[in-house]
């Protein structure tokens, strides 16, 4: 294994690792977007606009899936509930 | 002959129900449901049938009962797109279709390795719905005779089948399926409750669910080979189009191949008919027997296309062979039977001979659907094939992220559990160094579905002999499947001693 794919392979079980660490810290929702941003843009060297899309995208399109279609509570962010009127509304 | 005539007469009333306008749409509402089900790591067909069951309370029993198997049908189908297309398993009964579905995959083969698999599907279950409408009764009454020693030969037998997995090294294999095996044995004890190799931690006492275990080792530990690899998807989506020619190959090559699928269609129905085993014991023996009878043993997992029809073909007739025993005798076949069977209670209904014969709408309805839903299942499949191939042009960065999160939060989504996250992380670098280390994972993940399977069956089968071995022996269907089993487990050892006879005899020579 070239050093160049062993540090490949590295940054990708990093990125994991973090994405999982942030998981009881943040959220679920909050974790996959800083996960899929970050990884896309950085390992994945996709076009900004396309990592933003991503890291939007995907926390909106599951909480759709899981919370509203399947019933299945995952975790929320700090704010979520959160006794401030402007964030009390605020779904994950 | 009687019997036979009654049943095609129920069968045709049968069909009046699921062919009605408004049960059409709700078993393919309930397919397209158990296809995102299946295709989503770690939300199986067993809790999505359990999800559903209020939804399905909204509607008539007959179409309800219909609804909520549909969603175990498309989930049979579901799984296996992501086995073949990442090698993650969507479902535990799909596991098995990794070994060779992804290297075909790998190959550029991926479209004629999704069409065999799903006519292999379609054939498995439609096979299997002809013997279930044939020999509904007698079959159930003679799986009843199975009791814990049975069972834990038919577990047995699975493992003994996939000894012979382990290309490089036998012994590689046998210490994947103890890890396996060893994993089972954490939380607590299925028989006194006390906690077990917990070391005084709350998060192990649930023990080592083999989904987040599973998703670990296939899913994550490949995207780092993947990555390692530089193989990456993004390449693989060039081989990934599915033209008409997949479709006519998938087709010729089970038709060269039908004695694998008979094979596995009727192996399958059979170990789903016995109660608590489903598709997934199944789908690993139709995989280890065919492979165990081939006379090319050593293709099997370099990406053939029998490696993908026998497990398929099995799992499917397992499926429906799991319902046989629920309709006839109240008795789930698989766990996700047992959901169903949830369901009859909820519509008020008690399982057992007297619905079967009573209740002929509902029953025979749900009897028609298998055939009905497995028509339409294949023609979605078929026609959402070039879609989900399209799934592969998306690029690495986009795509390693989206599946990584999929693992993880289907990985968690089964249990609402946070050490299972953790158990896709640390299994996932595991898997990793496994396979650089070339010990085969499919040992330890079968050990690791079917283990604790095999040890209540074990300790109740030496409760019932009062703790001597000899109850697996005196029981004359325990001791010849056992036998059968041994067999297949010194098979590899007689093979090498013959080798190595050959080889001294020619070097003396």
């Amino acid at each position: 294994m070239g050093r160049e794919a062993m540090v490949s392979t590295g940054y990708v079980a990093l990125t994991s690792l973090i994405f999982c660490g942030l998981i009881p810290l943040v959220g679920q929702y909050f974790a996959i977007f800083i996960y899929a941003g970050l990884f896309s843009s950085w390992l994945g060297k996709v076009r900004w606009y396309s990592a933003v899309t991503i890291a939007i995208l995907m926390p909106t399109l599951i909480y759709l899936g899981f919370e509203k279609g399947l019933m299945v509570p995952l975790i929320k962010s700090p704010i979520y509930g959160n006794p401030i009127p402007i964030l009390g509304w605020f779904p994950f | 002959m009687e019997a036979i005539i009654e049943s095609l007469y129920n069968l045709q009333i049968g069909f009046g129900v699921s062919l009605q306008p408004y049960a059409l749409l709700m078993v393919t509402v309930g397919l397209l449901l158990g296809l995102v089900i299946g295709v989503l790591p770690g939300l199986g067909g067993t809790a999505g049938v359990a999800i559903m069951l209020p939804l399905a309370f909204l509607v008539p029993r007959e179409v309800g009962m219909i609804f909520l198997a549909a969603i175990y049908w498309g989930a049979l189908y579901g799984g296996v797109i992501t086995s073949i297309l990442f090698a993650i398993p969507g479902e535990p009964w799909s596991v098995a279709l990794i070994f060779d579905g992804y290297p075909m995959a790998r190959k550029g083969q991926s479209g004629l390795a999704l069409s065999a698999a799903f006519f292999s599907s379609f054939i498995g279950m439609i096979v299997g719905s002809v013997i279930f409408v044939l020999a509904a009764l007698p079959i159930a009454l003679f799986a009843l005779r199975f009791g814990p020693p049975e069972m834990f030969a038919i577990i047995m037998l699975a493992f003994s089948t996939f000894v012979g997995l382990g290309r490089g090294s036998i012994w590689k294999t046998l210490v994947c399926t103890a890890i396996g095996l060893m994993l089972t044995t954490v939380g607590l004890d299925i028989v006194t409750g006390q906690p077990r190799l917990t070391y005084g931690s709350i998060a192990f006492l649930s023990g080592f669910h083999f989904v987040p275990v599973t998703v670990g080792l296939f899913g994550l530990g490949e995207i780092l080979i993947n990555t390692e690899e530089r193989i990456g998807l993004q390449l693989k989506a060039m081989s990934a189009k599915m033209k008409w020619k997949d479709f006519k190959d998938g087709i010729l090559s089970i038709w060269h191949r039908l004695g694998i699928t008979m094979m596995g269609t009727i192996l399958g129905f059979f170990i789903g008919t016995l109660p608590g085993t489903g598709a997934t014991p199944a789908s690993f023996v139709g995989y280890g027997v065919a492979k165990q009878y081939s006379k090319h043993p050593d293709d099997y997992g370099e990406g053939i296309v029998e490696g993908v029809i026998a497990p398929q073909s099995a799992a499917q007739a397992a499926g429906t062979g799991s319902i046989l025993p629920l309709v006839t005798l109240g008795i789930p076949g698989s766990p996700t039977a047992a959901v169903l069977l949830c369901g009859l209670f909820m519509y008020g209904l008690i399982p057992g001979p007297r619905l079967f014969l009573q209740e002929t709408e509902l029953v025979w309805g749900l009897i028609a659907s298998l055939f009905v839903a497995n028509a339409i299942c294949l023609v979605i499949c078929l026609a959402g094939t070039p879609v989900l191939a399209s799934i592969m042009r998306i690029p690495w960065g986009i795509l390693t992220p989206i599946i990584v999160v999929a693992l993880v939060i289907g990985a968690y989504a089964m249990r609402n559990f946070m050490f299972d996250v953790w158990c896709v992380f640390i299994f996932g670098i595991l898997g990793y160094g496994m396979k650089k280390l070339k010990y085969p994972l499919a040992p330890l993940a079968v050990a690791l579905v079917l283990g604790s399977m095999a040890e209540a069956d074990l300790r109740r089968s030496l409760i019932m002999g009062d703790g001597a071995i000899g109850i697996f022996f005196q029981r004359p269907l325990s001791a010849g499947i056992l036998g059968f089993a041994f067999l297949l487990f010194a098979l590899p050892l007689i093979r090498m001693a013959i080798v190595k006879l050959r080889g001294s005899r020619g070097a003396k020579s």
